[in-house]
């Protein structure tokens, strides 16, 4: 059944690459997230998680057999979402438009069952009033509603409501006005790549066909529209990530791609 | 009725307000938005990678700040530093008028002023030290907080205001004296920029470099908008090797990671020449056409062999030994000069600096450096053979090798090594900084056509003397021989002991009482009042400088003034103003043209710092021409040098003999001076060929060690530069408090178990604060990441640690340079 | 004739002194939910890891609880287990309003408690929440007209309003009971569905490895009788012992037979679900199992089978089991040992997130000199919480007191039998004053 509401196609189907090789866990796509949706504090939507030992920062193994990863990590965007599946006001929903996963945040009620139900911990509640510095609107500050759905959906407000759910959007605020999310724009290790699966030269879809790229928690059978891209140095931390190397060589990938030569043609 | 009206009385009580309309999926109706205007401007600590911004300004209010584009894409660049700004500029905690200081120096009591009142107060001060004192008396006191040209430390108001008044200018005594032994080699005659800065730049490394050696380099973390650089040579095949005594984030994405013992980086690298001479891995036709190593040295006197010494003529002519006719030639006409010889002339023996460096080389074995190093000789060996073969290598020196007594050698020994197998000068190919071509280097040389309008300069002293100038009266340095040549001529060959009077400081863009060593000593000896006897600070907060204050000044930050930002990159990008000062905040510029004006000098300060600046570009347009200038003036940046940037690409190398002096008849000195690299001396005496010495206090040989037997450096962490955002909620949330990293063993060791607060302490002081337990860091080594206030800590402060040593040669802060010990805090 | 007799419980006063406690407990709570609306739910020791406590598993268990009585009752009619039938209507009482608590005791719960229309407006089908909102109504709609139809008839010849239709005919008597016999057919299953659909709110959910089993239904089933039926055997020994409600102690007996039965049962899924987690010995289940019992809330475990078994002894024993104290021990045993069942189902859950890798989940807090993530979740309910859940039970004993006081609820003869209703005439109340 369609749990979806959508008066138009995008035909697009977006999809996040993350580069682990590239990470190098600086917290500036975090932190680019609080900016953009005036996340309040103790609150974040994108956090940048240490694979490695038990501290942030800290690597697992022994000298010389040390090993660091980091891990960006927020919305997963499932193809089979188990948060929308619970939501019993359908106010998180996927946009049939272009996949993002999204909230309303004027229908949801705070049962918190998607919470409950996301297998990756990825939506935060609005416990009290929000403690924000500086106290005005920042990042966004407007109010938007899905462009692609009918029934007036407020999937982006400056200031949610105490009482309901929130989460990471791919800055559905943005991508409606053709801008990419926020956290892929600032990326200093350009590890972030953002675009439709359903174009088949995009470089998101030339990466996921090279069959390298690997979903957290495959096994559930969410789907994520979230990829990772393995880092090239496999180390005594990488058995604590869950998910299956697709492979164990890893080819070197341009995700800075040179232009493009176009001239492969010649004399026949 | 009664139902509605009870639910919309209870749904009334929500905190968010007017929710039934929106429950009952009325439409919302947004409220009339307000127009938001974008400015653009740069984001200008010293970070050294200075992003350009989009500052997003909504009813006067800063509400965003993105990346906005540089002229090349792959230097379009934001952190999450930048990202914070808007928690920084409306910090609760900002300074928000001028306060003077009631009680006692750094007891933190303070009445209000106005801006009148203050700079009454410091214009009075002034004069009357100048009258009792002399100008020079006062001492201002700048540093890295702000790379805005006007605004900031070194290129605009503040020097000009010093400059005019005839003030001392404080000069650098951070990140010199690896800087200094690059040069040493590759351009040391006074009045050249240092060597590090010339550097290829960042791109030209990640298009053609095969290997890239990081040594005491922590790229992702402290040059972070200079990573994906790298990661594109490694996809491009490019080797990536790190060398650092700690797993840092870069040593993590390594090919190959190097654990030297901490200090020894000198010794591995005169192994690695040692290794390339012996295996012949040199490049011949480079040695001899660029360095000094077919020169003739004499024994008896070290000298260089002149023309002059074989024909009795006055020529200074180099001499080599030519192979094609088997005598002594000067180099110009020599056809085919000998790499190795050893030839005596009239009794006196001579060598070839190439074999004189040879025979220096030989207790560098590898073997013999294991015990040093800590690094196997095959290692050794593979690093040396890697660097030399597998061409063109960069070497990424970083601050880690710099802050150490002996960092100076480690910049030779690198440099030297560069020079041996031609890794310099050549696309791909570059020892140093990434920092070639950078605008802040260009405009700093060019910064005398506008800081002295009266055409004369202050005196500087160095940081690190001013200590012992305002202690004690008197502080001890190489002075040139000739004073009416003081920042062009050579000295003695021994520091002498110099009288200096410093009575007062005005300190802007500097935190220097938490960022400098020896805190307790700036504490109660430099800060003293009856040392010291007026202190102004202007800054943004309360930092640790602030507290010490008589004077304190709120600042605008850098998007509440016009100014034009330089960097360690190519670009130089204008500051566009794009809010309000708040509260009474007020730019540098303000400040000094306020002060300049009570003080009968206002006519130097015409204008805002807008016009100033405008007055700069005009300035740099004589030149760099107009087209550069007006691509500022319309485009909002510009490039001022050639892309991409290869240092030394034309082999001009600033030395007397115009080539690499891996042996040198004469060391440069880290005079005082102001930037840009102006006024190294030139000592007589020194070692003129590379050679290791051990660190001078941090060393396991040094019996110190058995009382403090762990080594304490203070990485720069992502949260801060340097201490700037070191209050900001958003960072605070991801890097609470502070720690002491510790290797496992040693915590355990000492019952230390993870997050229990420790006592860091040597003789010169101490700090408490938590422990984090970590594999990153070797047994024998700890890490306090830098930036924290006093305030933040639970006791003492993490700068107490380190010592004002001064190393005569490269004056620098050798802050790693430090023995420690930890115990649990309360008890034995 | 037949007598019917409304049950005279106490005087006036100490009626209104046990009413005016209950409801000084209920307006605590009252307030502290004022507090609560007006701070938000950070007033609660809920946070972003452990997101559901105290009122989840109240809800649940209070569900289980509504599920004894029905059961009892619509057993009764549907296996024509005759010696139930007496105490029918005071079970599907008790049914009755702890499923009306149930329902009023997720409230608290919702971030935006003023949105609850919206369940109404936009029911997102798919969602085990919506059937359970589903369910519930129609059981408590269920529960409400098997009570009105048990009861119409005496509250007709009593001459009471409430009994609506006020037809005080044996034809109507015959009427009533047929109508009380398809509702127990009907009530039987939903009663069945609405415990597995409770325990498909947590089972289906893939994200939390600890609830996702086959046997969570079964054990929603098993642990709401016996809680359901621990509360009809508690609440009707502590009516028979201080306000004269008319029980055989042998029924009582019985009932206490049956439930440890059911205790049984509930014990060896649990087994089941532990052997079928620890044989295989697979980490990612083995953690979780681990969890439970050995983590920071294993106490909860461990008291939940100390009761279980405890009271399993007390009923097996015939001494205990025939006594009105041993059976009323067991009872409250079971009832509690379920509730800490609801609770070391819910938080021992969500401890560990699958995804765990420092720094951890940002809270929804923010403390200044403190990081604002934790790996692990941690969890007490907080005396807002405490307080709103004693303003339910509160509420729901009030409930229960003013039935007391006004329905006809103790008879001497069945409700229900198509026999005659010439009863004996020395059949009367205890207190009753002979006529």
């Amino acid at each position: 059944m369609s749990l979806i509401h959508s008066d138009e196609e995008t035909g697009k189907d977006y999809a996040m690459v993350i580069d682990l090789e590239r990470c190098v866990g600086c917290h500036t796509c975090a932190v680019a997230c609080k900016l953009e949706n005036d996340t309040p504090l103790g609150y974040w939507w994108n956090r940048v998680l240490t694979v490695g030992g038990q501290n942030v920062d800290v690597p697992a193994g022994q000298y010389p057999d040390l090993s660091i990863h980091y891990l960006p990590f927020a919305c997963q965007h499932c193809d089979d979402p188990p948060c929308v599946k619970v939501c019993p006001v359908g106010a998180t929903y996927k946009r049939e438009a272009d996949g993002a996963v999204v909230i309303d945040y004027e229908r949801c009620i705070g049962c918190r069952y998607c919470v409950a139900a996301c297998p990756y911990g990825v939506r935060v509640f609005n416990w009290g009033p929000a403690q924000r510095v500086p106290d005005f609107p920042v990042g966004f500050q407007g109010v938007h509603t899905d462009k692609y759905s009918s029934g007036n959906r407020v999937v982006f407000e400056p200031v949610r409501p105490v009482g309901v759910v929130e989460k990471c959007s791919f800055c559905v605020q943005r991508i409606d006005n053709d801008e990419l999310p926020f956290c892929v724009i600032v990326c200093p290790a350009r590890a972030r790549l953002f675009g439709s699966q359903k174009d088949p030269d995009s470089e998101v879809s030339k990466l996921l066909r090279n069959g390298f790229a690997f979903n957290l928690l495959p096994e559930l059978g969410t789907g994520p529209d979230v990829f990772f891209l393995p880092p090239r140095k496999k180390g005594p931390n990488l058995q604590k990530v869950p998910f299956t190397l697709l492979s164990d060589a890893r080819d070197p990938v341009q995700t800075d791609p040179a232009p493009a030569n176009e001239d492969k043609g010649g004399a026949q | 009725m009664a139902l509605v009206g009870g639910v919309a009385a209870f749904a009334s009580v929500f905190p968010a307000g007017d929710l039934l309309l929106r429950s009952s999926g009325g439409r919302f109706v947004p409220a009339q938005a307000s127009s938001e205007k974008t400015f653009i401007s740069g984001c200008a600590p010293d970070c050294e990678q200075n992003c350009r911004l989009y500052v997003r300004v909504k009813d006067g209010k800063m509400v965003k700040t993105e990346p906005a584009p540089m002229l090349n894409a792959r230097y379009n660049r934001i952190c999450l530093r930048g990202l914070s700004h808007v928690q920084r500029v409306y910090h609760p905690d900002r300074l928000k008028y001028p306060m003077r200081r009631v009680g006692k120096r750094g007891e933190g009591k303070w009445e209000r002023i106005t801006w009148d009142q203050a700079i009454d107060a410091i214009a009075g001060k002034l004069g009357e030290i100048k009258s009792q004192y002399g100008s020079n008396a006062v001492l201002f006191l700048p540093y890295a907080g702000n790379f805005g040209v006007v605004n900031g430390g070194y290129l605009g108001a503040m020097t000009m205001f010093a400059n005019v008044f005839g003030a001392t200018v404080a000069s650098n005594a951070v990140d010199s004296a690896l800087p200094l032994g690059e040069s040493q080699v590759l351009a040391n005659i006074p009045g050249s920029d240092f060597a590090h800065f010339e550097g290829n730049e960042v791109a030209d490394i990640a298009d053609h470099s095969r290997v890239i050696i990081a040594w005491g380099m922590d790229t992702a973390e402290t040059q972070l908008q200079n990573w994906h650089f790298i990661e594109d040579a490694i996809q491009n095949g490019a080797k990536f090797i790190v060398i650092d005594p700690r797993f840092s984030k870069t040593a993590s994405k390594a090919d190959i990671w190097i654990r030297p013992r901490p200090g020894s980086d000198c010794a591995l690298a005169l192994s690695m020449i040692q290794v390339v001479m012996e295996e012949g891995l040199f490049d011949t036709t480079f040695l001899l056409e660029h360095t000094v190593a077919p020169f003739l040295v004499r024994t008896d006197n070290g000298k260089f062999l002149r023309q002059g010494d074989i024909d009795g003529t006055n020529s200074d002519k180099y001499v080599v030994w030519d192979e094609a006719t088997s005598t002594f030639a000067a180099v110009d006409v020599a056809r085919q000069p000998a790499l190795t010889a050893v030839k005596t002339f009239n009794g006196i023996l001579c060598k070839t600096a190439f074999q004189l460096l040879k025979e220096a080389m030989a207790e560098y074995r590898p073997e013999a450096v294991q015990g040093i190093t800590n690094v196997s000789p095959d290692e050794i060996k593979m690093l040396a053979r890697t660097y030399a073969t597998d061409k063109p290598s960069a070497i990424l020196a970083g601050f880690g090798i710099d802050r150490w007594d002996n960092g100076d050698l480690t910049g030779r020994a690198l440099a030297t090594l560069a020079a041996l197998t031609h890794n310099i000068g050549l696309p791909g190919a570059s020892v140093g900084g990434f920092f070639g071509g950078s605008s802040f280097m260009a405009v700093a040389r060019e910064s005398w056509r506008w800081t002295a309008p009266t055409w004369s300069w202050a005196p500087s002293l160095n940081i690190l003397l001013c200590y012992d100038a305002v202690a004690t009266g008197k502080c001890q340095m190489y002075v040139p021989r000739d004073p009416s040549k003081p920042l062009l001529g050579t000295t003695s060959k021994d520091p002498v002991t110099v009288p200096y009077a410093l009575k007062a400081a005005i300190i802007t863009c500097s935190n220097f009482v938490s960022n400098l060593p020896a805190q307790k000593r700036i504490i109660n000896e430099v800060l003293a009042e009856d040392r010291l006897e007026f202190v102004v600070v202007a800054d943004e907060f309360m930092t640790d400088t602030a507290s010490y204050a008589d004077i304190v000044l709120p600042s605008t930050s850098w998007f509440e003034n016009d100014d034009l930002l330089v960097a360690l990159h190519p670009y130089m990008v204008i500051q566009e103003k794009a809010i309000e000062p708040l509260y009474e905040a007020k730019s540098n510029w303000d400040f000094f043209k306020l002060l300049a004006e009570k003080m009968g000098f206002g006519q130097y300060f015409q204008g805002t710092s807008k016009d100033m600046r405008d007055r700069i570009i005009g300035a740099l347009q004589e030149v760099f021409g107009r087209e550069k200038m007006d691509r500022l003036r319309n485009e909002g940046i510009t490039r001022l040098s050639d892309e991409p940037y290869v240092g030394f690409s034309d082999y001009n190398f600033p030395t007397p003999s115009g080539r690499i002096e891996f042996y040198a008849e004469r060391v440069i000195v880290n005079f005082p001076y102001t930037y840009p690299a102006l006024g190294v001396l030139v000592t007589d005496g020194g070692d003129p060929l590379p050679r290791f010495r051990p660190p001078a206090e941090a060393w396991f040989e040094n019996p110190l060690a058995g009382k403090y037997p762990l080594v304490c450096i203070q990485k720069h962490p992502l949260w801060r530069v340097h201490s700037q955002w070191f209050n900001i909620p958003w960072l605070r949330e991801l890097d609470p408090f502070p720690h002491v990293d510790i290797n496992p063993a040693d915590a355990r060791a000492r019952s230390i178990t993870e997050g229990d607060l420790v006592d860091v302490f040597n003789d010169r002081g101490s700090a408490t604060l938590k422990a984090r337990l970590t594999e990153a860091l070797p047994p024998g080594m700890i890490n306090i990441d830098k930036g924290w206030q006093r305030s933040q800590f639970a006791a003492g402060g993490y700068q107490e640690l380190t010592s004002d040593r001064k190393n005569p040669i490269t004056l620098n802060a050798s802050f790693f340079d430090t023995l420690v010990e930890v115990r649990k805090h309360g008890g034995a | 004739m037949v007598e019917t007799t409304r049950l005279q419980t106490m005087s006036n006063k100490q009626f209104y002194i046990l009413t005016g406690v209950l409801l000084a407990i209920v307006a605590v709570g009252a307030v502290a939910w004022y507090t609560q609306i007006t701070e938000g739910l950070i007033v609660t020791g809920m946070r972003n890891i452990i997101s559901w406590g105290l009122y989840i598993s109240t809800f649940a268990w209070f569900v289980g609880i509504s599920a004894g009585g029905l059961i009892l009752s619509s057993s009764s009619q549907v296996f024509g287990i005759k010696s139930w039938e007496k105490i029918s209507p005071f079970a599907t009482l008790l049914a009755l309003i702890a499923i009306a608590m149930a329902a009023l005791s997720i409230l608290p719960d919702l971030g935006r408690p003023d949105r609850v229309l919206n369940l109404f407006l936009y029911p997102q089908f798919l969602s085990p929440l919506v059937w359970d909102l589903f369910i519930i109504a129609t059981y408590l709609v269920l529960s409400a007209l098997d009570l009105f139809f048990m009861l119409r008839h005496r509250l007709a010849k009593m001459g009471s309003r409430l009994a609506l239709i006020m037809d005080a005919s044996e034809a109507s008597a015959r009427r009533d009971a047929k109508a009380v016999k398809v509702i127990s057919f009907v009530a039987l299953p939903v009663a069945i569905l609405t415990h597995s659909i409770t325990a498909w709110i947590f089972g289906l959910q893939i994200s939390r490895p600890y609830w996702n089993t086959a046997l969570l239904a079964p054990l929603f089933l098993a642990s709401a009788m016996a809680s359901g039926l621990a509360l009809v055997l508690f609440t009707m020994i502590g009516g028979k012992r201080f306000f004269g409600l008319k029980v055989e102690t042998k029924l009582l007996s019985d009932i206490g037979k049956l439930l440890s039965v059911i205790v049984l049962v509930d014990l060896f899924l649990l087994l089941s679900e532990y052997i079928t987690t620890i044989w295989p010995g697979v980490p990612s289940e083995v953690s979780s199992l681990d969890v439970v019992f050995f983590g920071p809330y294993g106490y909860l475990a461990w008291i939940q089978w100390g009761c279980a078994l405890l009271a399993v002894a007390l009923l097996i024993y015939p001494r205990t089991r025939r006594s009105l104290a041993g059976l009323f021990s067991a009872a409250t045993l079971i009832m509690f040992e379920v509730f800490i069942y609801r609770l070391d189902l819910v938080i021992p859950a969500y401890v560990n997130p699958l995804v765990q890798f420092p720094p951890g989940t940002s809270i929804g807090e923010f403390v200044q000199g403190s990081s604002s993530f934790m790996l692990a979740g941690s969890y007490f309910p907080t005396v807002i919480e405490w307080a709103i859940v004693m303003a339910i039970l509160a509420a729901s004993l009030l409930l229960l007191t003013i039935a007391y006081r006004i329905l006809p609820l103790n008879s001497s003869e069945p409700t229900n039998s198509t026999t005659s209703v010439m009863g004996s005439p020395t059949a009367r109340a205890v207190g009753e004053e002979p006529r």
